[in-house]
């Protein structure tokens, strides 16, 4: 009896010490996971496959591996300057507020903001444009066109990858308009440069405040 | 005999269910650790020490903690300003990138390099630019500066340059500054690129940016 007693509890031990490897993870009660080691050696975790988290993960130490996240960037139109045409042209300096002006009664002037923030990799996946018009009653109309310069031997090459025609409608308003590029995804590579440029016709009493471009990308996707 | 051999059994199932927990992860033999899970329902995992993901790891929710990557990073040229030796133009054209036209000597640009955080390890930057050439010969030269906050005014180095570039076809030019060792951006920091060209008649430059890596958070 005390024979099979001791080979029980062997046993058991066994098992206890087979069965909680160097640790173990449980659910606690609000859902929560807690990795609780068994030894001090825990230092590196490692996924060699997937592994899919619905909520969050939080790591003391560094993480390191190839992050993918989107994220909507936001890029100030006080980045920008004023392009070849300005008939009454885009104020981007000389004002005490971080946006790019057009005053009333301007033909066709440009604004060219450069598009910061982005990694060679990045799959970039729409733009949203965001301005204010005063209307005094009458319409306006601008256009924010998303272009990219791509390095060539003759010259870089430039084209639009996407564009949004805004008209007002005779009255004050808040513009945020999305800018739908062609391709599904834009995946910037090296040698490339994305910029916008805008657009803005303004009759008597109308002005256009830019604030800025929202970007969504996935970094490294 | 038969009770005896049933309890052991019964206990032995105890013991995997008490032990097994939600999952478990065991250390392999090269001091990494793999986590395996025995239900489905892992909503959050806390690491005490470091995570390596060879694979993909896939949150939906939030990731909070100190993430280790390596980009690189474009910064447009359209950033950049006309400098002491003027004549670069950054404004009054459609388009975003900055030129040089014919016939200028030695004229500077400035660009900002932007996108960097305190503590990142810059390694490498990569000019992006274009010589237009007509037969003629223009020249150009990048080097990568530092600022630091100094009571007696900040404090002005090159941390790389480029040799002279001469360039006598049209070319696309993509010229590196490899970095003797990283620079770890500390506070009172700014790195700038400080470009100098001259251009002969009918020649002229376009520059598009400038590409670096970095390791954020190293």
């Amino acid at each position: 009896m005390k024979r099979i007693m001791l080979m029980v509890v062997v046993v058991c031990v066994a098992m206890g010490a087979m069965a909680a490897k160097n640790g173990y993870f449980k659910r606690n009660t609000d859902d929560t996971i807690d990795v609780v080691a068994t030894e001090a050696e825990l230092v590196t975790l490692t996924v060699s496959g997937n592994a899919t988290i619905a909520g969050t993960l939080d790591v003391t130490g560094d993480i390191t591996g190839d992050l993918t996240t989107t994220k909507v960037k936001f890029i100030p139109a006080y980045l920008g300057k004023p392009g070849t045409t300005a008939t009454v042209g885009w104020i981007v300096t000389g004002a005490d507020k971080g946006l790019a002006t057009l005053a009333q009664n301007a033909t066709a002037d440009t604004l060219v903001i450069p598009i910061t923030g982005l990694a060679v990799g990045d799959s970039v996946t729409g733009f949203k444009f965001k301005a204010q018009v005063d209307s005094g009653g009458n319409d306006a109309i601008i256009v924010c066109d998303i272009r990219k310069l791509t390095l060539a031997s003759a010259g870089s090459s430039d084209a639009s990858i996407g564009s949004t025609l805004i008209v007002t409608n005779a009255a004050d308003a808040i513009i945020s308009t999305n800018v739908t590029i062609t391709a599904t995804n834009e995946v910037i590579a090296s040698g490339e440069v994305l910029y916008a440029l805008v657009t803005a016709t303004t009759g008597a009493t109308t002005d256009f405040e830019v604030i800025g471009i929202d970007c969504t990308v996935t970094e490294n996707p | 005999m038969k009770k005896f051999l049933l309890i052991l059994f019964a206990g032995m199932i105890c013991m995997l269910a008490f032990g097994a927990k939600n999952g478990y992860f065991k250390k392999n033999s090269d001091a990494t650790i793999d986590i395996v899970a025995t239900e489905a329902e892992l909503v959050t995992v806390t690491v005490s020490g470091n995570a390596t993901i060879a694979g993909t790891l896939d949150v939906t929710g939030d990731i909070t903690g100190d993430l280790t990557m390596t980009k690189t990073k474009l910064v447009p040229a359209f950033l950049g300003k006309a400098g002491a030796g003027a004549g670069w133009v950054v404004t009054g054209i459609d388009k975003g990138f900055c030129t040089l036209p014919a016939s200028k000597t030695a004229d500077t640009l400035v660009i900002p390099i932007e996108g960097l955080n305190i503590g990142d390890s810059v390694s490498k930057f990569t000019f992006k630019a274009q010589a237009e050439s007509a037969g003629g010969t223009n020249t150009i030269l990048f080097a990568m500066r530092k600022s630091t906050l100094a009571a007696t005014g900040s404090i002005d180095v090159a941390i790389g340059t480029t040799a002279i570039l001469t360039n006598v076809a049209d070319v696309a030019i993509s010229s590196s500054i490899t970095l003797g060792s990283p620079e770890i951006i500390a506070s009172g920091e700014a790195l700038y690129a400080l470009i100098t060209a001259t251009t002969a008649a009918s020649t002229d430059f376009e520059v598009i940016g400038i590409e670096y890596t970095v390791i954020e958070n190293p």
